[in-house]
């Protein structure tokens, strides 16, 4: 991990300002789009930004295995398999989660008080309405979840960059995209299966004013599912990821 | 120590090897010969653990490189071709690296480095192709892996520095380490190398060590237009004729070998010199 971050930290330092200047630019969009600033949409660009810097960062972990002079010290060096995944898991997961968190909240700090001042200095143009953790909107809702989905993509990234030796980041894009709609097709199958001829009627699946009997999993299984659905995906994952590593050659 | 056996390897539209077997011995400098495309660097590439073969066993020091577990990675050190340094100054490369190789001498690397002339505290990225060769050279020299693979070391240097890393080289073979240079600047080498093994088509075309060729031909040089009866391979120069002919029994031959006309006989009469070794042996 010294290793890494010895042989990487130009990378980092300007990747990190690369990110700084980044931000302040959707934050001087997020200025210049009407008077009436909304903190959550701060939080949504948060999100986005999160997921998408993150998958590009990571698409890049394995870069040094795409050029065979880079690839031969790599693969030379007297460390394990798990040990140099483990590296890239710390760097792109904890550690780009952790700077990227910092620098989004440093930017947000300096844009909420250019809003504060504007609307300080004219009370009746600007309006500025903060993140209300009392009544919480759709995605803060559900913000752990989240950042549980973020680590699954973080670690498909992962992997597409040791999988696929070309355009990474577009194949593993393309990757959950498909995954996504898959997804979709089958929940959305499953409703149209039991609903079958009312579906599409608002009719619900257990419907208060009718007689039904509820067919239901063991509590023990639904919560083990549920955490395997939000939590597996990373694991399984750097699991690929560890795999293609073992067998890679140069 | 290593031992290669059937060793069998493709690329996806060509085979290199179809069943290689050979064995490398430590306390010797072997150089590694044969024409372009022949699986030099990927015999090579194969000890190191970077290619996997399709059949056959590669074990080094009871090690299978496929796995690249760590302990086998410690005491093999490969110099590359084409290598890779980050943009980061010698110490700073030095102190991230040298902690991988229990065996890596600090002061033996500051000395190499020393004769190469390379100076201390220059970024990697500011150097010439030719010096970071020198410092990959001298990282790899204070590994003190008992394995040492260099693919075309001397590719890139000057003459000097030609001159820099024969003396360089002349002082680290001992006993227990095993150096494989794969090459085809035969003249560099000519006097480090002590065991000769030449490829072609994927097969060992002659495996020998410098006594055994001393002991099987003699290398000379006539002005006249007759040459020994003996003779097995002739090549003309400006004032004559230089030749290979075999060594009679009993007869003393404490002559230079001359590498690359030792190279082109085996390429060209094949034969005629496995027939003269085997007849000896």
């Amino acid at each position: 991990m010294r290793r890494h971050w010895i042989e990487n930290s130009k990378f980092f330092l300007f990747g990190t300002l690369s990110l700084l200047g980044a931000i302040a630019i959707s934050f001087m969009f997020l200025l210049a789009n009407g008077n009436h600033y909304v903190a959550y949409s701060e939080f949504i660009l948060y999100l986005i930004g999160l997921f998408l810097v993150g998958a590009i960062f990571a698409s890049g972990a394995f870069d040094a295995l795409q050029k065979k002079e880079r690839g031969i010290a790599y693969l030379s060096l007297p460390a394990s398999h798990f040990e140099k995944l483990l590296t890239h898991i710390f760097y792109n997961l904890i550690l780009f989660t952790i700077i990227y968190s910092l620098c989004f909240y440093a930017m947000s700090e300096i844009f909420e008080l250019i809003v504060k001042s504007r609307v300080q200095a004219d009370p009746y143009k600007y309006s500025f309405e903060p993140l209300d953790w009392e009544h919480p909107r759709d995605f803060m809702v559900i913000k752990n979840y989240i950042i549980m989905i973020f680590f699954g993509v973080q670690a498909l990234f992962l992997a597409g960059s040791i999988y696929f030796r070309r355009f990474s980041f577009i194949i593993a894009t393309i990757v959950l995209v498909l995954f996504i709609l898959f997804l979709g097709y089958y929940l959305n199958s499953i409703q149209h299966g039991l609903l079958r001829g009312y579906y599409g009627t608002g009719a619900a699946l257990h419907s208060s004013r009718l007689p039904a009997k509820i067919y239901r999993l063991p509590s023990t299984l639904v919560f083990i599912l549920k955490w395997l659905m939000l939590l597996g995906w990373a694991p399984l994952f750097w699991l690929v990821a560890w795999f293609r590593l073992r067998e890679k050659e140069i | 120590m290593i031992k290669i056996e059937s060793l069998g390897f493709a690329y996806k539209n060509r085979a290199v090897f179809e069943a290689l077997s050979i064995e490398f011995e430590p306390g010797h400098i072997y150089g590694l010969l044969g024409k372009n495309g022949t699986g030099k660097s990927t015999l090579l590439r194969t000890m190191m653990g970077l290619l996997f073969p399709d059949k056959g066993v590669v074990d080094v020091f009871g090690y299978n490189p496929s796995k690249r577990r760590p302990a086998f990675l410690q005491d093999v050190f490969m110099v590359a071709e084409e290598f890779y340094f980050p943009g980061v100054s010698v110490e700073k490369y030095v102190t991230c690296n040298a902690p991988f190789y229990p065996a890596f001498n600090q002061e033996q690397f500051w000395q190499y480095l020393k004769e190469f002339e390379i100076p201390r505290g220059n970024n990697l990225d500011q150097m010439s192709y030719g010096q970071k060769k020198k410092v990959l050279i001298a990282f790899a020299l204070a590994c003190n892996t008992r394995l040492l693979l260099m693919d075309e070391p001397t590719n890139g240097l000057d003459i000097m520095s030609k001159s820099q890393f024969r003396k360089v080289m002349a002082g680290v073979a001992t006993e227990d380490k095993c150096i494989i240079i794969s090459t085809h600047q035969v003249r560099d080498l000519e006097t480090l190398i002590d065991f000769i093994t030449i490829l072609d088509n994927g097969n060992i075309q002659f495996h020998h060590n410098i006594e055994e060729i001393q002991r099987v031909l003699q290398f000379g040089f006539s002005f006249e237009k007759a040459l020994p009866e003996d003779t097995i391979y002739k090549e003309g120069a400006l004032t004559g004729q230089a030749f290979i002919r075999r060594v009679e029994p009993g007869e003393d031959n404490t002559g230079k070998i001359d590498l690359e006309m030792l190279y082109k006989a085996v390429n060209l009469k094949g034969p005629a010199i496995n027939a003269a070794f085997a007849e000896v042996n």
